[in-house]
């Protein structure tokens, strides 16, 4: 089992097949080898590690993805944005709470919730239009009018279409 | 609460029974009646006064004497009354409507005065935002996940990546220097009616995709060629292109023989996948010998139209092609020299037409001897209409009897319309088990896609599982176009 401590100072033990998902603590482990000591998570809030080792929980014992899985998906140009229908469900949070599972994805190495983080909000943006982006993620438009109007003349070749 | 205040400027009489029928003359009676109460009613105060506080108001007290008179009289009173009403109703009305043009004002004035707070909330949101706080890796990742799923990305400014490129200073900044958004794009060539801003915005894409490899789909229809009464290479667009050539992984070009031979030797290319398309007739002069595309990594290869000639692959490049494809109406498919000629081939696809009372493929000779391929691991058999109805399996089967294969685990046969009647058993010769037992693969698939399913379905799908291959017969409902023949490879 490994300990774990997270920002506001939670405790969690868990199972070391469960928490190698992670590449970070996986390495970590590797570095230290078998220890008591508890591993502290200075990024990583009680609420979101719980999120996380939940979806490890669930993807337990899957193969983990190679280090060139980027790039063949790069290559191959594969961008579906599907989702399994238990991780549809596990990412459906609140805004804050995704983007925090997101966070805590990279900085735990964990490329599938990763993945699944950034297709859900690619998915959130797809199909709407700028106005409702910002709205969407209090986004400010800082365009200055010259860049409002350079935006615009780029787009003139759609008003033709 | 607005309440207006009207000033008093005149009494409202109303008699507590009908006016007209207190002027009635009774016995024992006034014509106005001492007992009846009149009401002053001034808006919302009402006063109860008698009639001889009635006759000080009305200031002239003659009364009159006969009927006539009187009614002239009260007529008059009447009117003088109700004038004044109405000049009274007046300013009300007039003060009221004073009232709301202040309280419109009162409204644009807190209506602004939100707008400014909203905008404030929205600032301060956007400086707490999570959005905000996303390392420009991960807002990368997001960013390549919004691209569509298709494989040549079609330009549009409510997709990504121009999409991207509207919401803030920030995300076009990380969306235009990220080079994968960029690196495929689907142009199609108007001729003379490429407008000069479309072209400007396939410059600003390929710029964006710095020297990332492209996958460029170039599509220009025969009726723009009609238009082009030039060399296709003096139009901004074709030259752009053409000056990209060197970055094109993945090519798919869709126009006549003269346009892709221009294309072709305008450019220098390194593609790996290639798939030419080519319109039956053009308006543009052909170059008159096929030109042959210098490339030298190439792995993929469709052709589809009968004037796209295998040599238009340079034949160097043919042992290292690994999917090949052909959709070639009124050319004979030869397939054991397809076999011969591409020894790297992992999967064929070929599509069969009906010509002449047979199937468009080469018979081999009576002699021939068994070919065999170590490769070729799934082979796919598209049918044309007339293929299906007046063609039959015999001359396949022939094929399949001189062919081992020893790594093929799948053998498709495909109808390309849903509604074509097609039937397993026709197409189910015994020389497709035989085929199936030269190969050395675990687990074999016979597929018959928009086929009817055989009647005895079941006892076929036992005597296949005992040679350890698996019968799948479906009618997906929907014809396959060529493009989908092609693309599923790629």
């Amino acid at each position: 089992m490994v300990h774990l401590v997270t920002s506001d100072n939670v405790e969690f033990v868990v199972d070391k097949e469960v928490v190698e998902r992670s590449v970070l603590i996986k390495n970590m482990l590797e570095d230290v080898g078998e220890t008591d000591q508890s591993i502290p998570l200075a990024n990583v809030s009680s609420a979101v590690l719980r999120k996380v080792i939940e979806y490890c929980e669930h993807h337990r014992g899957e193969p983990l993805p190679s280090a060139d899985a980027d790039q063949n998906q790069d290559e191959t140009r594969k961008r579906t944005t599907d989702i399994s229908e238990w991780d549809q469900k596990f990412i459906t949070v609140d805004q804050e709470m995704l983007f925090e599972i997101i966070l805590a994805a990279n900085y735990l190495d964990i490329k599938s919730l990763l993945d699944v983080g950034c297709k859900t909000v690619a998915n959130m943006i797809k199909g709407k239009t700028p106005d409702e982006i910002r709205r969407l993620f209090n986004i400010v438009n800082d365009f200055t009018p010259e860049e409002e109007a350079q935006i615009k003349k780029e787009n003139e070749w759609a008003e033709d279409r | 609460m607005f309440e207006p205040r009207v000033p008093l400027r005149t009494a409202v009489y109303e008699t507590e029974v009908p006016f007209c029928s207190t002027i009635v003359p009774q016995k024992n009676m006034s014509p106005l009646t001492e007992t009846s109460l009149v009401h002053c009613r001034a808006m919302d105060s009402v006063a109860v006064v008698s009639t001889k506080q009635l006759d000080t108001v009305l200031c002239t007290m003659n009364f009159p004497n006969s009927l006539l008179e009187m009614e002239i009289y009260e007529a008059r009173i009447a009117l003088q009354r109700d004038a004044e009403e109405l000049l009274n109703i007046d300013s009300v009305v007039d003060s009221l409507q004073a009232e709301i043009e202040a309280i419109y004002i009162r409204v644009a004035i807190q209506q602004e005065k939100r707008r400014a707070v909203e905008t404030r909330i929205l600032e301060n949101k956007a400086r707490i935002s999570p959005a905000r706080f996303l390392p420009t890796e991960i807002l990368q990742q997001i960013f390549k996940s919004c691209l569509p799923n298709d494989r040549y990305v079609v330009p549009h400014i409510m997709s990504a990546p121009l999409l991207l490129c509207q919401i803030c200073r920030r995300w076009r900044n990380i969306a235009l220097a990220t080079p994968e958004l960029w690196s495929s794009i689907d142009v199609h060539d108007w001729g003379v009616w490429t407008a000069d801003f479309y072209t400007a915005m396939v410059t600003r894409w390929l710029a964006a995709a710095r020297n990332r490899p492209l996958a460029v789909s170039v599509m220009c229809l025969q009726k723009w060629d009609w238009f082009r009464q030039y060399d296709p290479t003096q139009s901004g667009l074709f030259r752009l292109l053409a000056s990209h050539s060197a970055q094109f992984r993945d090519l798919h070009i869709q126009a006549s023989r003269g346009y892709i031979d221009a294309f072709i030797a305008s450019g220098s290319y390194a593609v790996t996948h290639i798939l030419i398309s080519v319109m039956p007739t053009s308006f543009l002069v052909n170059s008159g010998h096929p030109l042959t595309l210098g490339t030298s990594n190439i792995t993929h290869v469709a052709l589809c139209g009968k004037e796209a000639l295998i040599k238009l692959i340079p034949r160097a490049t043919f042992p290292q092609i690994t999917h090949l494809t052909l959709d070639r109406p009124g050319a004979e498919i030869d397939f054991m020299k397809i076999l011969l000629d591409f020894p790297a081939l992992v999967e064929l696809k070929v599509k069969l037409f009906f010509h002449n009372e047979n199937l468009e493929i080469v018979h081999p000779p009576p002699d021939a001897m068994t070919l065999k391929h170590q490769a070729l691991e799934i082979l796919s058999i598209y049918l044309s209409e007339d293929a299906l109805q007046f063609g039959d399996v015999t001359p396949l089967a022939r094929i399949f009897d001189l062919l081992s294969l020893p790594s093929l685990r799948e053998l498709a046969f495909v109808a390309l319309g849903p509604g074509w009647e097609a039937t397993v058993d026709e197409w189910l010769p015994d020389s497709v088990k035989v085929l199936f037992s030269g190969s050395s693969c675990s687990a074999k698939r016979l597929l018959y896609r928009n086929f009817k399913r055989p009647l005895d379905m079941i006892d076929s799908r036992e005597q296949l599982r005992t040679l350890a291959i698996d019968l799948r017969v479906d009618n997906v409902g929907f014809g396959c176009h060529w493009y989908d023949i092609v693309s599923q490879q790629f």
